[in-house]
């Protein structure tokens, strides 16, 4: 299983699956991250720190998740890197 | 009675610029989720009539995760609303309009205030405002907030709508399924609802993905066919019912912002998106971040202490020339002498710090950097039990502790607003950063400012590291990046203006009255006790002059009253001419940073935590100022130094 923590940046990606505790998924949600929807990790996790994902269809803002939570979102890698 | 409008959309839609524009108040405004997290209310008129207009903090949805949120679903449901202005950022329509879609669902009359066209427009996108009204059947009204650009024809259909006897929207439409069961419980439901204003389909809505938000209306919300209803809709979903329902708006809401928008040529060149790269980047951004509290903390510095080298001599000329009063009634000589060095001690001492550091964080809160902060420090803040949506709540503190003790409601745990709001104490608002400025610039240079913060960092990453030993472990950070923005110079100047008014209104009177007990204190004789009790720790612990005894009193009101109290105690006109030593100076300057905040703050965190935790708070302050200033004693006395 690929997670959002570990593939790299700039590569677009669909959300397949949740992995975390209830609330921090509805948080997700409410703020516009859904499973089957595509993403693009605009930012990687260096440093230790979390990742940054938009919405790859709606031009919508950036979300920065932290890594422990990114660590549990389950994705499939649509395509090759895009710049 | 007035009618009540209410202000609601998600974070950083631009509800408070709006609710600026409309009532003429200024509330705080930033470019960074959650800045409003309590209601703001203020009476407007349009054609002549009275109304109370209420902006509420942000919300991506009405299924609250946090405090903040919590307030305005609250207020949705306290019956009191008569029109709802739906405040939506046009450049993110699509999850905005989801928040639309349960606004609807409430059944309270509505009109959408289209805001930050321009912004949609540079980032290509073209919307279709007419169609979107016709689809919802409410009136959407585009507008540019900051610059009051639709703002009246918004206020118009406002008024409206609020006068008008019909006011039925199209309500958006679940898969059928869902649609027959959301009927049957509306129907079992519609008896027992006793708030008429709202509609029985959003309990019903709310009692199928989210019984627990509604709980408190007394509805039986789990008897055997709702929990079978709910079983049957995971069943088909194959997942939980606050994730089928959620799915089903999300795709409603991106298939309707598809009909209505479409995307363009961007107008908006890469360069901020270029520079949030930059920002944001594991190695360019710590060295920006680096940079910019460096730029920072130096223009303070100097700006600060040029100022204060300008107006020491004409005070001190003041001072001189009032002195013969002193043979002729002393008590008169006092009354003079106190009020002269509080107002002084606003201007002359305060002030000039004070200034540059509200100009800086104006700026700094209106670019969108204060969430690029946050991202790049979340790694360092999950080591100390916290994670980076914190950091904002820590970097509003440098401004004033109280507004970021009500910003942790934007954190969703209640672990982690208690740990925050035990450490948000310690972090140097800008009363404290003035006298760290004005007492080092006089006594010992920039660097003893710098490695003052540095301890103070250091303080909050020890107690942080130690309270989450006894905590459970903390939530994961998710957090909106919204888009950097360039800051506004007349926003900015607004801001600077308004919070150097609230510094006018609120620290002025309390240095001034204060400088006034203290003379009045001297004379009486009663500063004597007040440094008999302190005698212990200022002198045995800390090496310090007893008669600072009476101005740690004072400190505790408003922390800028230390630097006018310290001279006045000690007979000097200005801070330069203490007598007391370098490393006295910067002592006393380490416990004063650090122990508790002021009263005000002490009082708010009861009011948020309870007694219990405001106690805590304010007796590890105590116990950490007294340890971290002895330590810093012991230094000096081991290496010699000064």
């Amino acid at each position: 299983m690929i997670t959002l923590l570990s593939i790299d940046k700039n590569v677009e990606f669909m959300i397949i699956n949740i992995n975390s505790g209830k609330s921090a998924k509805h948080k997700l949600y409410t703020m516009g991250v859904h499973t089957n929807d595509c993403y693009i990790k605009t930012i990687g996790n260096g440093v230790g720190g979390p990742v940054i994902i938009q919405n790859k269809s709606n031009n919508s803002t950036q979300i920065a998740i932290g890594r422990e939570l990114a660590d549990k979102i389950i994705v499939e890698v649509k395509g090759e890197e895009v710049v | 009675m007035y009618k009540t409008i209410a202000l609601i959309g998600q974070p950083n839609a631009g509800k408070s610029t709006l609710y600026n524009v409309l009532s003429d108040i200024k509330t705080s405004t930033s470019n960074f989720a959650g800045t409003s997290v309590r209601i703001s209310e203020s009476k407007i008129n349009i054609y002549g009539d009275t109304f109370n207009l209420i902006d509420l903090p942000g919300t991506y949805s009405l299924n609250h995760s946090d405090n903040a949120e919590k307030v305005t679903f609250d207020y949705v449901l306290s019956n009191k609303c008569d029109l709802i202005i739906n405040v939506v950022d046009a450049g993110l329509l699509a999850r905005s309009l989801e928040l639309t879609q349960e606004l609807i669902e409430t059944g309270i009359p509505m009109v959408i205030a289209l805001n930050m066209m321009d912004e949609a427009q540079s980032k290509g996108l073209v919307i279709d405002e007419k169609k979107l009204s016709e689809i919802l059947n409410i009136p959407v009204v585009p507008i540019t907030a900051i610059f009051g650009k639709g703002v009246r024809t918004l206020s118009e259909v406002a008024f409206d709508v609020l006068n008008s006897s019909e006011t039925k929207t199209n309500k958006f439409k679940f898969t059928a399924h869902i649609e027959n069961r959301i009927e049957i419980v509306a129907n079992d439901l519609k008896s027992n609802i006793t708030l008429p204003r709202i509609d029985s389909r959003f309990f019903a809505i709310k009692c199928i993905e989210n019984p627990d938000s509604i709980s408190g209306f007394g509805l039986d919300l789990n008897c055997d066919k709702f929990n079978e209803i709910r079983r049957e809709i995971e069943q088909q979903h194959n997942t939980d019912c606050f994730e089928a329902i959620s799915y089903e708006r999300h795709h409603i809401a991106m298939s309707l912002a598809e009909k209505i928008s479409k995307f363009t040529k961007k107008e908006r060149g890469p360069f901020a998106s270029r520079l949030d790269n930059y920002l944001l980047d594991p190695v360019f951004g710590y060295i920006s971040l680096f940079v910019f509290f460096g730029l920072m903390f130096f223009t303070i510095f100097y700006i600060g202490s040029a100022i204060t080298s300008l107006v020491d001599p004409l005070i001190g000329n003041i001072i001189g020339s009032y002195q013969g009063l002193r043979e002729v009634n002393i008590f008169l000589f006092l009354t003079v002498d106190g009020l002269f060095q509080g107002v002084a001690g606003a201007l002359g001492i305060v002030l000039p710090y004070f200034l540059p550091l509200i100009i800086i964080s104006s700026v700094f809160e209106e670019s969108g950097y204060i969430s690029r902060v946050a991202f790049l420090i979340d790694n360092v803040f999950s080591k100390i039990g916290l994670n980076g949506k914190a950091v904002a709540a820590f970097l509003m503190g440098i401004g004033c502790n109280i507004p970021a003790i009500y910003a942790t409601r934007i954190l969703e745990s209640h672990r982690d607003r208690v740990l925050s709001a035990i450490l948000i104490p310690f972090v140097p608002c800008s009363a404290r950063i003035s006298v760290i400025f004005a007492l080092t610039a006089a006594f010992a240079g920039p660097i003893w400012a710098l490695i003052i913060f540095a301890f103070v960092l250091l303080v909050i990453a020890v107690n942080g590291k130690l309270l989450s030993k006894f905590l459970k472990k903390p939530t994961g950070m998710v957090l909106e990046i919204p888009d950097l923005r360039f800051p506004s110079l007349q926003v900015s100047l607004g801001k600077t203006y308004y919070k150097l008014m609230d510094f006018g209104r609120e620290a002025v009177p309390y240095l001034v009255i204060g400088s006034l007990a203290l003379a009045y204190i001297e004379y009486f004789n009663v500063a004597k006790v007040l440094d008999y009790v302190f005698y212990p720790l200022l002198h045995y612990v800390l090496g310090l002059p007893e008669q600072l005894g009476s101005t740690l009193i004072f400190g505790f009101l408003r922390k800028e009253l230390i630097l006018v109290m310290a001279s006045q105690a000690l007979g000097v006109s200005s801070v330069a001419e203490l007598p007391m030593s370098t490393p006295q100076v910067i002592v006393f300057i380490v416990f004063v940073t650090l122990y508790f905040p002021c009263v005000t703050t002490f009082f708010v965190l009861m009011k948020e935590f309870g007694a219990k935790i405001a106690f805590l708070s304010a007796g590890l302050s105590i116990a950490v100022a007294t340890v971290g200033a002895f330590l810093f004693r012991i230094y000096f006395e081991i290496f010699k130094l000064f």
